[in-house]
């Protein structure tokens, strides 16, 4: 028997079937003008779950190369200062040198400080270098505060802290994106970076002290010593070395003076140039931090030291000499800080380029879970489109049907 | 003689009945609900004459409605099945669109938010990017606020729909109860040919019900349709009906419940009933609705707790401790907000629940009851299994709940039964904001600052700083500074004091130092957890070195805090630590989104299973105009046929008349 097939099922099959081509046509056109295959979260959860991850991703990786680039500029303003302070440093070195030659007289030695001390100013206003926002770059989180002002005694006041600004450049990796002016110029050890030697300013022989230099660490005990020499009764210069706690290293009868050689106690050895007389003193201590505006003005108060006779040369010496190795110490200092600079610009460039290829590979794959493949959807929708069509047409001819029409 | 003039007439009387059903079915044919209507003939008793049975024609038996009443049963449950997903859908894509759009999402909201928190740990004094850093924290808030009150509006649409559809429910089933009774009178006056119109109308009403909710059927003995909804609480019997209506059973919360009544008295039916455009709203109210805002809650307030706790700890542009970003989780409203009671409580018991703990929360509902018998409360989980069972602890007690709150028994004594609803993280992502209103207010830096003296000559250096709680005296005692100011002196490489700088006296003296890894000084000289506050140094110290440590007054270009805050973006805060902010959102989007793609497909299915049952009904019971067609010209031909047998009985009898 013929299924019985009712007027109304036949009308509805129909337009059911125009109802769901329809909506088939309406979604791939909007896939098409919107670009991508996820509408709304339901179309695929799982998709929409990894997108929002790989947006995450994008979004926290975007915000990581912003930061590098923040970090770039800070360095590389902190570097062009830096250098300026090189520069700076290794002319006030020259000028040391040509200063301690022993033929200039005072009147040369004059001029020269005179230039050594705008140096000194120069070196005060880089230090006190401000970024495009009025902030100053050395003074570590005290930002808004002039770091480095000249105080009535010539000397340098630091208004700033020991402060470090860090900036995430990766999620585990956080570079220091400056320094402070503390560890940039206050924080310089002197002397050789052990110790520091120094002759009495009241010394009347022409003793000049070598840097002392720590031969054996574990017997060192940390100790400061003082070097005294007197005279032995028969005209020989003898010496005595004294610790600070230590107190005095030799019994009688005391070694007697040998210029040049090297004298070794407690681990650390120096040697004395030159005759040192009786009643002179030096000390041998170790070195403790000192600022490079006070190590500029130890050698401009060796310059204006007279050096006239060959007693006043060594203490001359002595002052230049000490005044020469805080120096150095200081610009091996920036040279530490500028090759640490350095190394975080290589850090931060770094970084940078890892994130942005992990954008672009992000970016690769978000494209791959949300972006509509256009071929396939253009021929979905003349697929959709057809079978819309071929339903209005069977639709249309189906209900010309009837019976009605012949009797 | 055969009377053969009466057998054409029985011929026409019966063929014009047929010509009448026919057009009645085709008149019909729009009707919805409609069944086909067949003509049954009978033929007429023979009469015997000369030992032969002669015909006499043919009457009309009955006129029935083809119909089946298992197909019918059949289609009426795919239409309740059907319709409950389809109101299930309507709602859940319409969340779905809200999580999902970008425009009204959360996530980027939550990524923009984060991204000027780091822009301004690049540049911390900058009063722009601290302006853009509020700014976002607001578009934050209002994004949640937005979606929160989309959802809510959801949920408000939701309750009035229930009103609407209870009452077409009570509606209907009054009419029912009417078919019945005018059906029963023709059932027990006539001879059992059926009323096929009203059955069918009847058919249809039910129908109609089983639409707005999942209904079973029985049929009584007199012809009769009893109705009953959920687990067989009846809502038609014989010729009486009852009504559905909606009620709120938490004073306060927008949240209706369905109750089964008979005018005076309501039975609440909520948790029976399932099927029908009432049951799909009822199961897209707790399985998307409820969750969604339980869950944007909790992702909103351990958002604005975390952070908060975070930025208490710092130090803002003006050098003051820092303060609240977002605003309070444990305001006194939001407090009470999460305890409803009941709207027939009839003890005094005012509660409040606090949030200890926003990484302990779930994102669910409970249930407290009292019971007076055992004088203890039950607090229920959403699934009715037992949370917790505690003796009730009086009016200024508390029950502390290991899911991160505390339940506050502020004032007032229970009666038996007295019930609560506690909503712990629901109004969360409603009622966040942002507490801080001048930028100078954001705490980028840490109160703690240390610093080394330039005479240090040892290698020690200070790893870290710990600050984990700024209400301690050492904070609040005088502004600005720590009381009392410590310093650190080494007194050997493995020894130090601690020295009140402000008296210079020891505090605390040789404390044990281990060179070349993290110590605590403070923690090491039994002074930090109490200070607040810690510094871990570390390396190898030299006799004499000094550490001082300071209230960081001026530190203007920190930005150790908002490096801390920002951490917590990557922090797995929420629930119990297994999801980050972003993760908990995007868990909650294609939750959503897997629970709508869910209800789609079924409800696609479901559409085909009902359709294929409207089909296997329309082909019992539809009308097909061709076979009407052909009916109208045969029963047309049969009827003509029959006047002509008259006519030819009419011409012999004039032939007779003729002879004579």
């Amino acid at each position: 028997m013929a299924i019985r097939i009712s007027t109304t099922q036949l009308f509805n099959q129909g337009s059911t079937a125009l109802l769901n081509n329809q909506a088939g046509v309406s979604q791939t056109q909007l896939q098409l003008s919107k670009g991508t295959r996820i509408l709304k979260p339901s179309d695929d959860p799982v998709g929409t779950a990894l997108k929002m991850d790989l947006q995450k991703q994008i979004d926290v990786a975007k915000q990581f190369v912003d930061n590098s680039e923040r970090a770039n500029t800070r360095l590389e303003i902190e570097e062009t200062s830096l250098q300026n302070v090189t520069n700076i440093l290794q002319r006030i070195r020259e000028l040391t040198l040509q200063a301690s030659n022993a033929t200039l007289n005072a009147t040369d030695r004059q001029s020269i400080s005179i230039e050594i001390q705008s140096r000194f100013e120069e070196l005060v206003g880089v230090a006190n270098t401000q970024l495009a926002s009025g902030e100053y770059l050395f003074a570590g989180f005290r930002s808004n505060v002039k770091p480095f002002t000249v105080n009535g005694t010539g000397s340098v006041d630091y208004a700033g802290d020991q402060g470090k600004l860090f900036i995430n450049v990766n999620s585990s990796v956080q570079v220091q994106s400056g320094n402070n002016g503390h560890e940039v110029f206050m924080d310089i050890k002197t002397g050789n970076g052990s110790f520091v030697t120094t002759g009495n300013g009241n010394n009347l022989g022409t003793g000049v002290i070598s840097a002392a230099v720590l031969n054996d660490p574990t017997v060192y005990t940390g100790d400061s010593y003082t070097v005294d020499f007197s005279d032995d009764g028969s005209g020989n210069i003898q010496y005595q070395i004294t610790g600070a706690n230590s107190g005095p290293l030799y019994t009688a009868p005391l070694p007697l003076f040998d210029e040049g050689a090297a004298v070794t106690m407690d681990g650390v050895s120096y040697s004395i140039s030159g005759y040192p007389a009786a009643g002179d003193s030096f000390t041998i201590e170790p070195s403790f931090s000192q600022d490079v505006f006070t190590t500029i003005n130890q050698i401009t108060h060796a310059l204006s030291l007279p050096n006239s006779s060959s007693e006043l040369q060594a203490t001359f010496l002595n002052a230049i000499n000490l005044g020469m190795q805080n120096l150095d110490q200081a610009m091996n200092k920036i040279d530490e800080v500028r090759s640490s600079v350095g190394s975080r610009l290589n850090v931060v460039d770094s970084e940078s380029e890892i994130n942005a290829s992990l954008i672009v590979e992000a970016e690769s794959s978000l494209s791959l879970v949300q972006d509509l493949d256009y071929a396939e959807a253009i021929t979905e929708l003349n697929k959709r489109t057809l079978a819309l069509q071929a339903a209005q047409q069977s639709f249309a001819q189906v209900q010309n049907l009837s019976l009605f029409e012949f009797i | 003689m055969v009377d053969f003039t009466s057998i054409g007439l029985t011929g026409l009387l019966a063929n014009s009945t047929s010509l009448a059903t026919t057009s009645h079915n085709i008149v019909n044919l729009d009707k919805e609900g409609y069944s086909r209507q067949l003509t049954g003939l009978g033929t007429n008793a023979p009469v015997k004459l000369g030992g032969s049975f002669v015909g006499q024609g043919v009457h009309v038996d009955s006129i029935t409605r083809a119909s089946n009443r298992y197909v019918v049963e059949q289609l009426r449950k795919d239409i309740s099945s059907y319709s409950s997903l389809e109101a299930f859908s309507e709602y859940s894509v319409r969340i779905d669109r809200l999580l999902g759009d970008e425009s009204t999402a959360i996530a980027p909201s939550i990524q923009s938010f984060f991204d000027s928190l780091q822009d301004l740990a690049s540049d911390p004094s900058s009063v722009p990017n601290r302006q853009v850093l509020l700014s976002n924290g607001e578009a934050l808030v209002n994004r949640f606020n937005a979606v929160y009150n989309q959802v809510y509006q959801a949920n408000e649409t939701l309750n009035t729909e229930l009103e609407t559809v209870t009452s077409k429910v009570t509606q209907l089933a009054g009419s029912i109860a009417s078919y019945n009774k005018s059906i029963q009178s023709y059932f027990s006056n006539s001879t059992g040919s059926q009323p096929n119109d009203l059955m069918d109308q009847r058919d249809q009403a039910v129908r109609e019900l089983s639409e707005l909710v999942g209904i079973d059927l029985t049929v009584q003995e007199n012809g009769s349709y009893s109705i009953f909804v959920g687990s067989g609480q009846a809502l038609v019997i014989d010729q009486v009906s009852y009504g559905l209506e909606t009620g709120a059973t938490l004073s306060g919360l927008s949240r209706d419940e369905i109750f089964l009544t008979d005018g005076n008295t309501g039975q609440n039916i909520t948790g029976l009933i399932s099927g029908g455009r009432i049951g799909g709203l009822l199961s897209v109210r707790s399985e998307v609705i409820d969750p969604v805002l339980n869950e944007l809650g909790r992702i909103a307030m351990t958002i604005s707790e975390t952070i908060n706790d975070q930025h208490e700890l710092g130090m803002d542009l003006d050098s003051q401790l820092g303060g609240l970003f977002f605003s309070d989780i444990n305001g006194a409203i939001e407090q009470t907000s999460r305890a409803i009671p009941a709207t027939d409580n009839t003890g005094t018991v005012q509660l409040s629940v606090t949030i200890d703990d926003v990484g302990s929360l779930q994102a669910t509902s409970y249930r407290l009851k009292y019971d007076v018998v055992t004088g203890t409360y039950t607090l229920f989980n959403r699934d009715n299994t037992v949370h917790a069972n505690f003796a009730d602890p009086g009016a200024g007690g508390t029950f502390v709940s290991p899911d991160g709150f505390t339940i506050n028994f502020d004032s007032g004594a229970p009666i038996d039964g007295d019930t609560f609803e506690i909503f712990p993280t629901r109004f969360g992502a409603g009622s966040i904001d942002v507490e801080i209103n001048d930028v100078r207010r954001i705490a980028a830096a840490l109160p703690i600052t240390t610093s080394i003296p330039a005479t240090n000559i040892g290698k020690g250096f200070v790893e870290d700083i710990v600050v984990d709680d700024t209400t301690t005296a050492d904070f609040t005692t005088t502004q600005f500074t720590l009381t009392p100011p410590y310093e650190v002196q080494f007194t050997s490489a493995t020894t130090y004091d601690v020295i009140d700088t402000s008296t210079s006296a020891t505090v605390v003296a040789s404390v044990a130092f281990t060179p070349s890894q993290s110590n605590g000084l403070l923690e090491q000289a039994g002074l930090y957890p109490a200070t607040g506050y810690d510094v871990i140094y570390n390396g190898v110290p030299s006799v004499g070195d000094i550490v001082q440590i300071q209230y960081n007054a001026g530190g203007v270009a920190d930005n150790r805090n908002l490096l801390r805050i920002s951490a917590l973006s990557e922090q797995k805060t929420i629930a119990t630590g297994t999801a980050t902010f972003q993760a908990a959102y995007a868990q909650l989007v294609s939750g959503v989104g897997t629970r709508t793609k869910d209800a789609e497909l079924s409800q696609e299915a479901a559409e085909s299973i009902m359709n294929q049952s409207q089909a296997q009904w329309e082909t019992i019971s539809g009308v097909s105009l061709d076979e009407e067609a052909a009916n109208l010209i045969r029963f047309q031909q049969a009827y003509q046929a029959s006047a002509r047998v008259i006519q030819v009985s009419s011409e012999l009898f004039d032939s007779i008349l003729q002879s004579l």
